[in-house]
């Protein structure tokens, strides 16, 4: 019987169309339509810059270090002019009419003891958007907080070095955007990606309205069939919860790998965590299918159809299309942050991706497993009754 | 034989529609069942209450000696269903929709492979098997319901107007079908508002109007509760009024008149297509031409309720 439910979940034509093609034309979309932006923003001018220590030590030297790193390359992000001691000297340079063009410098880091100020050249300031001024300051910030790895590494495994410094570097070109009210800073380009993979996997809740219409009597032929064999309809239900989470999630799965390798959108390399993340949301959509499909009345198309009004306004609200959303309703009513799945979800693959602490992934992640259980238990009962007051 | 499924003052109210009203049935092992009532008279509610899919307001259903109730999963196992109305997969092929549904009874592989088999040569859709339903002719998806209800073998099958939309060839198959199938054992309980089927294959029937019994019993039993008589026709030239006088004297005899060269006696009884023709040869005429009719269970219904079984044509 489950592979009969396997082969139906796979041929189901319409599920192919939500939940894989659409999404996937609106990747190629936004890849049309923004990559162009995305490429600009990559290629900001090189900041040029000078370092100041005040204290002789580690934290000046792998600091030093680090921007030089970032001077590398064909397209560096940062130009680091070597000869700069003091704070005086520094600010010399600042551009004014008078100074060579090649000795000037955009902004200089001054080194305390623990700390690393950034000091950025007025007229520079004024004449670029935020974005430069924002990777100064994730070049700091990643240092600071990535400085105990390289500080401790520098006494047990000094060879660790370069490659912690290498990888401090390859962390903060891609935080050289926008940064906003969002937990991680979001990358707008990307954002448009994550969203609409959790769109896709949201799209799979006719999964869940399907196997209520396909095990209600009230609602299908077929389901009459099942309600008058022996067999029974817990064990129905589970064979088709598993055999449509086989497909979907594999649908997932291939909308991550076309986002990551085909589009170029960073991606947590833990396939594990991935697993999860792509299993649970399939398994909750489903739960969720099913348990507003049970809120309903009718054939599969009449519960489907006024569900999907409802998906839409859960995916729209979580930023799918306008990636501002979640912040306007976080200042306004935060609660339906608190509530949308979708939203719920986005984040969550945020977290994923960027969030070096994943507890706060764990916790989405334990949310929307609970949630599925609890829709699942509920849409089951609906769905365990096999005599009907009216067919 | 014994009594397989009795049904008991059942009742089925929708809202203020009562589609069944005291409904008792008593259908036997072996035998095929029949259930005649127009469009709309209750058939499809009494065979889904009967199979616990429908909650009922009153009344029981006992099925092989036990009550028949949503978890009667043992007798379940003994039951096969043709819904009125197709019930298969469109994602699955013929066989599989076959298999799939004999898988919801037989668990064995092997079994089940041969019942699948037997089921698709029965109805024979072998060169089909791989159809997707939606690439089937109407008649072919109908022998694919019928399929899926019977793959399993099931000692007792309900058919609900199997044979509707379908081509005369195609409903003679169908018919024959279920008849080599209560030969090998199944009881059948077949409903249709097309008496000639029930008449071709049911020993017992009743007949049903408005969620009522208005008769029950073998069909001679049914036809015998209705005053029509037979209808004897016969085309003789020039008869002797003196001879329609004699057969107006016979007992069983109610009316004759002869009217151009058609003699024509309603009678009581069954044999009296014998009675005239005897009574013709012996005064010495030539019969060119004589046949008698049957009172119908359309009579029998028109009788009963005032009304046609169907709107002919
Ligand atoms: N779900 C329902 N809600 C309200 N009334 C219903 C419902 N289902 C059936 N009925 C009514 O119950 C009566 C019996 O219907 P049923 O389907 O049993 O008739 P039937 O004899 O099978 O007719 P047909 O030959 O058309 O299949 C009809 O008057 C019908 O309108
Ligand atoms: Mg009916």
């Amino acid at each position: 019987m489950f592979s009969k439910s396997l082969l139906k979940a796979v041929r189901n034509k319409q599920f192919y169309f939500w939940s894989f093609l659409f999404p996937f034309a609106l990747m190629c979309l936004f890849r049309v339509a923004f990559a162009g932006l995305y490429d600009q923003e990559i290629c900001i001018d090189p900041i040029k810059v000078a370092v100041v220590v005040d204290d002789e030590g580690m934290l000046g030297d792998y600091f030093i270090e680090t921007v030089e790193a970032l001077s590398e390359g064909d397209e560096p992000l940062l130009i680091y002019v070597d000869d700069v001691k003091t704070i005086e000297e520094a600010e010399a340079l600042f551009a004014d009419e008078t100074t060579v063009d090649d000795q000037v410098i955009n902004a200089y880091f001054h080194v305390t003891e623990d700390d690393i100020e950034i000091v950025v050249d007025k007229a520079f300031y004024a004449g670029r958007d935020e974005a430069h001024i924002v990777v100064l300051r994730q070049l700091t910030d990643t240092f600071l907080n990535q400085y105990h790895l390289i500080y401790e590494a520098a006494f047990t495994n000094p060879e660790m070095i370069p490659s912690l410094v290498e990888e401090l570097s390859s962390d903060i070109e891609y935080t050289a955007y926008e940064s906003n009210v969002y937990k991680n800073d979001i990358d707008t380009y990307d954002w448009y990606f994550y969203t609409t993979i959790v769109m896709g996997m949201m799209f799979n809740f006719q999964v869940g309205i399907e196997l209520v219409t396909s095990v209600r009597a009230d609602a299908s032929e077929v389901a009459k069939r099942i309600n008058i064999s022996p067999k029974r309809k817990i064990s129905i239900v589970a064979s088709e919860v598993i055999a449509n989470l086989i497909p979907c999630s594999a649908i997932t799965a291939i909308l991550f790998l076309i986002a990551k390798y085909v589009m170029g959108i960073p991606m947590t390399s833990e396939v594990g965590n991935i697993a999860l993340f792509i299993v649970i949301g399939n398994f909750f959509t489903i739960a969720f299918g099913s348990f507003i499909a049970m809120l309903q009345k009718g054939s599969t198309k009449d519960r489907s159809n006024k569900s999907w009004g409802f998906i839409m306004l859960l995916v729209f609200l979580s930023g799918e299309m306008y990636n501002q959303m979640p912040a306007i309703l976080e200042k306004n009513a935060p609660i339906l942050n608190d509530i949308n799945p979708a939203t719920i979800m986005n984040f969550a693959l945020f977290d994923l991706t960027y969030a070096k602490d994943l507890s706060d992934f764990y916790v989405a992640m334990a949310k929307i497993l609970v949630a599925a259980i609890v829709f699942m238990v509920l849409s089951a009962v609906y769905m365990r009754r096999n005599s009907y007051a009216s067919l | 034989m014994s009594e397989i499924i009795k049904v008991e003052n059942l009742v089925k109210r929708y809202k203020e529609l009562i589609a069944l009203d005291h409904l008792n049935l008593n259908i036997m092992e072996g035998e095929v069942f029949g259930l005649l009532g127009p469009n709309g008279s209750g058939k499809s509610t009494a065979i889904n209450c009967m199979l616990s899919l429908l909650q009922y307001d009153g009344g029981e259903v006992t099925i092989m000696g036990k009550k028949m109730t949503p978890a009667s999963y043992d007798i379940k196992s003994k039951i096969g269903v043709v819904p009125q109305d197709m019930a298969v997969y469109e994602e699955l092929t013929v066989r599989e929709n076959i298999d799939f549904f004999c898988g919801l009874y037989i668990k064995d592989k092997a079994t089940r492979k041969q019942y699948v088999d037997e089921a698709i040569e029965f109805v024979g859709i072998k060169e089909f098997e791989n159809f997707r339903p939606k690439k089937l002719s109407g008649g072919l998806k109908r022998r694919l319901n019928i399929a899926c209800g019977i793959a399993h073998k099931p000692k007792i099958i309900f058919f609900d107007e199997p044979t509707v939309a379908v081509d005369p060839q195609s409903r003679n198959k169908i018919l024959e079908g279920i008849l080599e199938l209560n030969k090998n054992g199944a009881t059948i309980i077949y409903t249709s508002h097309y008496m000639e089927e029930i008449e071709q294959l049911c020993t017992r029937l009743s007949i049903l109007d408005k969620g009522q019994v208005i008769a029950s019993g073998t069909i001679p039993e049914i036809k015998r509760m209705i005053k029509k008589n037979e209808i004897v026709t016969a085309e003789v030239i020039g008869l002797d009024p003196k001879v329609v006088d004699t057969l107006k004297m016979d007992n069983d005899v109610l009316t004759a008149n002869y009217q151009g060269k058609t003699l024509k006696v309603e009678a009581a009884g069954k044999s009296n297509i014998v009675k005239v023709m005897s009574l013709l040869e012996k005064e010495g005429y030539e019969v060119q031409q004589i046949y008698s009719v049957q009172p119908s269970l359309n009579d029998v219904f028109l009788e009963l309720t005032g009304k046609q079984l169907r709107d002919e044509g």
